[in-house]
């Protein structure tokens, strides 16, 4: 099926067609979010409770000499504090998923002796309001003897550059060598060999509307924490936290409602919570911590900057790719929070989404004095797939290509799917030349030199710029193994409860960690097409409780992946429900079998005669409170969990091949800008979007995430960057200097679809919510296009424009 | 609100606030509010005592008078400029009023507010020195009334002095203006602007290139970017923008400012 549409302001209309999947219905979560009554954590408040707020560094790096908090704790009104002394006593470091080097670093929730980016928490203060608690901050007395910093990853491994972290000896974290295909056959083959000495991708990250937080309790009767907190994937933060503050999982609680957005950020605030669970059981009073935004952008979560270097291509003269070798840089920040899974990550998307089969990846990750990295909306493969974006316009450039026609003869196609990766992820589904012709159509391609022409009699220079990406989804956590083989991890898991309660109420519970993306919604047109009732009859629970039984170890929302693992686990446990409403209505009936019933109105009744029916009020009743009677062998219990499982090997750690991801949703984006040669300055005039993403459920959803995705890359390729200067201070730590898009920042936005349902997947469906950054390497092209120079750097703010510009004159 | 500790006071008049303004050391005069609460959150200043202009109606109202001159009240807000149908005798003020920001701010920023802060990047310091403003101070011994030129001294300072207001601005009548500015982003801050006015010849002032506008003036538009040249600028850099690059920037907007002024 191909669509497109316009965007519009009107609502998105609603498809007639049978059953409840693919229609736009209208998200249930809504009425309450728009109407000011969702409960994020923040909404959460208890009797007693006390304001955390951190003291953090002002220096890069620096010993901590002195630490003094006892002119803080003299204020009527602070009820306590909490030092890095404390910490290191009542703690162990958090586990580190690297091998060494990276293994050795000793990572804390508060700084233990040293500091090592601006803005790390080093003292927390708890007082009776945010307010005091701000002020109290003030009177804690640290004393720093600083230290050079380092701020550029390609002088991290130098002699003489300062060292971060001791214990590993050096600033290196970790390390691999990919290697896949026969690279000397390659490049003995290729007429060409295009060398590109340094690319960049630079460091940002997401805009949540709600910055991290937690409202933290702890019962000392069971020695047990809840916390409330918005972090979207608990069961991470729950296996560094238990290790690291030696209890038990099921001493650690997690709750959430709802969260205002998370972007892969909100996965690293476990240091916080730790704290917040160590003053709470200190002060014997619940403890809530709501970050600042300003905290948020100096401190949490940055997402990772990258350098290729010594990048060399193979190519045939009529554009055929054959490989490329290129050693990637990595610049992880000051901790290992998630990383180095960042140095696999990539390799989901290998190739891109081309066909050359011979390629070599060094891989190298280093720690700087800047905030530790995160997962951001496109974690790892947008770098790697911008790489490879620019990599083709280079070498179009480089042999006078048509960038539409290199694409064209090397991507992937349709016909090759399922298509196996040169390291062995299988690409699932997918037509990427039909999505560009569809991009292109949607910004009049055809038409696009009397533009240029016409932009030119305007003092305009005008570029079309392509990005093709993929969102790989589903991990297989057996990737971490090729980080360190070590590890324990493989595979992956979601869970979801659905039963019928006692007046026929169908309620859904959910492990995921919904931040925005309409689970409840989507859930409920699962379940409403199984068990043929409406979307209105199905409750789904808001939010997430470990309590609730009804969440696993990969539990959480990250990784494009709820329509596949979420939504595959609502329809397991919805058709488990269904069968054993079948079952107890067969009993009731007197021995009918399940194939003569079936489920319809609200009920289940005998389809050869209708009027036999039963509804799910009785159905729910008879079990729960009317059960005398029942057959002694009757197995049902109406309360159905369901554990879905995505089909997985391990990975080979010797050859680094594997299915590393189940799903390969993938954008086509086309931008149009037009570039003022005087400044600089540049409008992004005209952009499609284009995704495919198998089955949609909800394709007024799916949109919602393209034009958002669509958002943040093209923030990211034109204002928002963190830059540091060389003591290492954050240059933009605030929306003053950090701009986001602003509605009149976007421009003209066309999208359209293509569904190739997925072969691997229950419903047909794929992740997408991270949009693989095609925004920020179609802008890229473009302005190549424009300017007549080779971009190198992931962001282009008017100044780096107008240097190219100046370039194209020398 | 996580400000420091902070006195607020509410005068009924003029003469109040310039006493309460007199009396203590530590305070500010509020009057939007859109860069002094952010720095008082951000505790970059912290004053011990907030007095809040807003409801002084002696410092609202916009006025045209026979010649052409407007009189502009120091609270009014950017919004009531875009809306005024006297102001539309200088349309200028309304046309770069409307690139302030976002709604939001534009209905709480006030005129006088954006000039007293004098950040280096905000918009009307340099229009108000290309329009040929002049700005009416009150103090203990009266008022007293300064040009444009002379009332930016510096980085956030002016020439309201301790005790004092700024309570109107007058501008002459003209229509030949222009102004021009690359922001981040559509709606964001200035990395550098210029405001030009054609009054027989052409009168550019640059902002974001010093501490106070930098008043350039030619024969024509077509001599403004020689001028700019001559100026000998060296601005700051900083994350936004390099000192070459705003230097360029400074030309190529003198010259559309004045395109644009000679053009009306």
């Amino acid at each position: 099926m191909i669509q497109s549409s316009e965007t519009t302001l009107a609502p998105a209309p609603v498809e007639v067609q049978k059953g409840w999947g693919g229609q736009s219905v209208k998200r249930k979560e809504d009425k309450r979010l728009l109407q000011g009554e969702g409960v994020f954590v923040d909404d959460v408040k208890r009797h007693g409770m006390g304001y955390l707020h951190f003291v953090r560094s002002p220096y890069a790096h620096a010993h901590i000499t002195r630490v003094d908090v006892s002119a803080a704790e003299a204020i009527d009104g602070v009820y306590g504090t909490l030092t890095g002394e404390e910490v290191a006593a009542l703690t162990d470091p958090f586990f580190q998923i690297s091998s060494v080097p990276g293994a050795n670093i000793k990572d804390f929730s508060l700084a233990v002796g040293k500091v090592r980016y601006v803005g790390e928490p080093v003292v927390a203060v708890v007082a009776e309001t945010r307010e005091l608690a701000r002020d109290a901050s003030e009177l804690v007395e640290v004393d720093y003897e600083p230290l050079a910093a380092v701020v550029d990853a390609r002088v991290a491994q130098d002699s003489d550059t300062p060292v971060l972290h001791d214990d590993a000896g050096g600033n290196l974290m970790w390390s691999g060598l990919y290697s896949w295909g026969d690279l000397d056959a390659a490049f003995a083959e290729a007429d060409r060999v295009v060398k590109i000495p340094e690319l960049h991708f630079h460091r940002f990250n997401s805009t949540p509307l709600e910055c991290d937080g937690a409202l933290v309790e702890y019962n000392r009767g069971v020695s047990q924490w809840t916390i409330h907190t918005n972090n979207q994937f608990p069961g991470f933060a729950a296996i560094m936290m238990g290790p690291a503050m030696k209890v038990g999982l099921d001493k650690l609680r997690f709750v959430t409602q709802d969260i205002g957005g998370g972007f892969g950020n909100k996965i690293t605030s476990h240091p916080q919570l730790v704290v917040c669970c160590l003053l709470a059981r200190k002060l014997n009073r619940p403890v809530q911590w709501t970050e600042w935004r300003t905290d948020f952008h100096l401190s949490m979560s940055h997402g990772n900057e990258r350098w290729f270097r010594d990048t060399e291509v193979a190519v045939k003269d009529d554009g055929t790719l054959l490989g490329f070798r290129t050693k990637a840089l990595d610049d992880a920040g000051a901790w290992l929070r998630y990383e180095p899974l960042g140095g696999v990550i990539w390799a989901q998307v290998t190739p891109g989404m081309y066909r050359w089969k011979h390629i070599e990846l060094e891989f190298t990750q280093v720690a700087t004095n800047k905030a530790p990295v995160s997962p951001n909306r496109g974690y790892s493969r947008m770098q790697h797939l911008w790489f490879t974006e620019r990599v083709i316009d280079i070498v179009a450039r480089e042999l006078d290509l048509d960038p539409v026609e290199v694409r064209k003869r090397n991507y992937v196609r349709a016909e090759d799917m399922p298509y196996t990766t040169p390291n062995g992820c299988v690409y699932d589904s997918g037509d990427y030349a039909a999505m560009l012709d569809l991009a292109l159509g949607l910004v009049g391609y055809d038409s696009m030199e009397a533009r240029r022409a016409d932009a030119k009699e305007r003092g305009k220079l005008l570029g079309v710029g392509i990005g093709s990406t993929l969102d790989s989804g589903t991990n297989n956590f057996g990737q971490s193994r090729l980080i360190n083989p070590e590890l324990q991890f493989s595979g992956n898991n979601e869970v979801a409860t659905v039963k019928l309660d006692i007046f026929g109420e169908i309620v859904v519970t959910l492990g995921t960690t919904p931040q925005g993306q309409g689970h409840e919604t989507t859930a409920a047109q699962v379940v409403a097409d199984i068990l043929n009732c409406s979307v209105d009859d199905v409750h789904v629970r808001a939010g997430h409780d470990s309590y609730w039984n009804s969440h696993a170890g990969f539990s959480g929302t990250y990784a494009s992946q709820f329509a596949v693992t979420g939504l595959s686990a609502v329809k397991g446990a919805t058709e488990m429900l269904a069968a054993e409403i079948k079952k107890l209505a067969g009993a009731v009936f007197g021995g009918v079998p399940a194939e003569a019933l079936e489920l319809a109105d609200g009920g289940v009744r005998i389809k050869e005669s209708p009027d036999a029916f039963l509804p799910f009020m009785a159905c729910g009743a008879i079990i729960n409170a009317n059960n005398a009677g029942l057959p002694e062998d009757l197995d049902v219990t109406l309360n159905c969990r369901y554990v879905y499982r995505p089909p997985f090997e391990v990975p080979d750690v010797e050859t680094k091949m594997g299915n590393l991801t189940l799903t390969y949703a993938c954008q086509v984006h086309v931008a149009v800008v037009e570039v003022d040669p005087e400044t600089g300055a540049y409008e992004i005039v005209d952009y499609a979007a284009v995704d495919d993403c198998g089955k949609r459920i909800n394709p007024q959803i799916v949109e919602g995430q393209v034009m958002g995705a669509t958002a943040q890359a093209i923030g990211a390729a034109v204002h928002e960057t963190y830059e540091y200067d060389e003591d290492g201070n954050l240059l933009t730590p605030n929306f003053y200097d950090y701009h986001v898009p602003h509605a009149l920042d976007m421009p003209p936005l066309a999208t359209g679809a293509i569904e190739s349902p997925s072969p691997f997947t229950p419903l047909g469906t794929k992740g997408m919510g991270e949009g693989g950054g095609a925004g920020i390497h179609a802008v890229c092209a473009a302005i190549q296009d424009a300017t007549g120079q080779i971009v190198t750097d992931s962001h282009n703010p008017y100044q780096r424009v107008w240097r190219l510009l100046q370039e194209a004159k020398a | 609100m996580l400000l420091r500790e902070v006195e607020y006071a509410k005068p009924g008049s003029v003469a109040e606030a310039l006493e309460l303004l007199a009396a203590n050391d530590g305070a500010r005069a509020l009057a939007g509010g859109q860069t002094l609460i952010n720095v008082m959150k951000a505790r970059a200043a912290s004053p011990d005592m907030l007095v809040d202009l807003n409801g002084l109606d002696d410092l609202t109202g916009i006025e045209l008078a026979g010649d052409g001159t407007l009189t502009i009240g120091a609270m009014t807000t950017y919004t009531e400029l875009m809306g005024s149908a006297e102001a539309k005798a200088r349309p200028i003020l309304g046309e770069v009023c409307a690139t302030i920001a976002d709604v939001q701010v534009r209905n709480r920023g006030t005129i006088g507010g954006n000039v007293c802060s004098n950040d280096p990047t905000n918009h009307l310091p340099p229009l108000m020195v290309s329009v040929g403003a002049r700005m009416t101070i009150a103090g203990a011994d009266g008022e007293r009334e300064v040009s444009a030129e002379e009332f930016f001294l510096g980085v956030y300072l002016t020439a309201v002095g301790p005790g004092e207001l700024l309570t109107r601005i007058s501008i002459p009548a003209g229509k030949k203006d222009g102004f021009a500015a690359v922001t981040l982003g559509a709606d964001g801050t200035c990395i550098a602007n210029a405001a030009a006015t054609v009054n027989g010849s052409v009168r550019v002032a640059l902002g974001c290139v010093d501490a106070v506008p930098v008043i350039v003036t030619a024969e024509s538009a077509d001599g403004v970017a020689d001028a700019v040249r001559a100026a000998n600028l060296e601005p700051p850099s900083d994350v936004h923008a390099s000192s070459e690059y705003r230097t360029h920037l400074a030309e190529v907007l003198a010259t559309r400012a004045a395109q644009e002024a000679s053009a009306r």
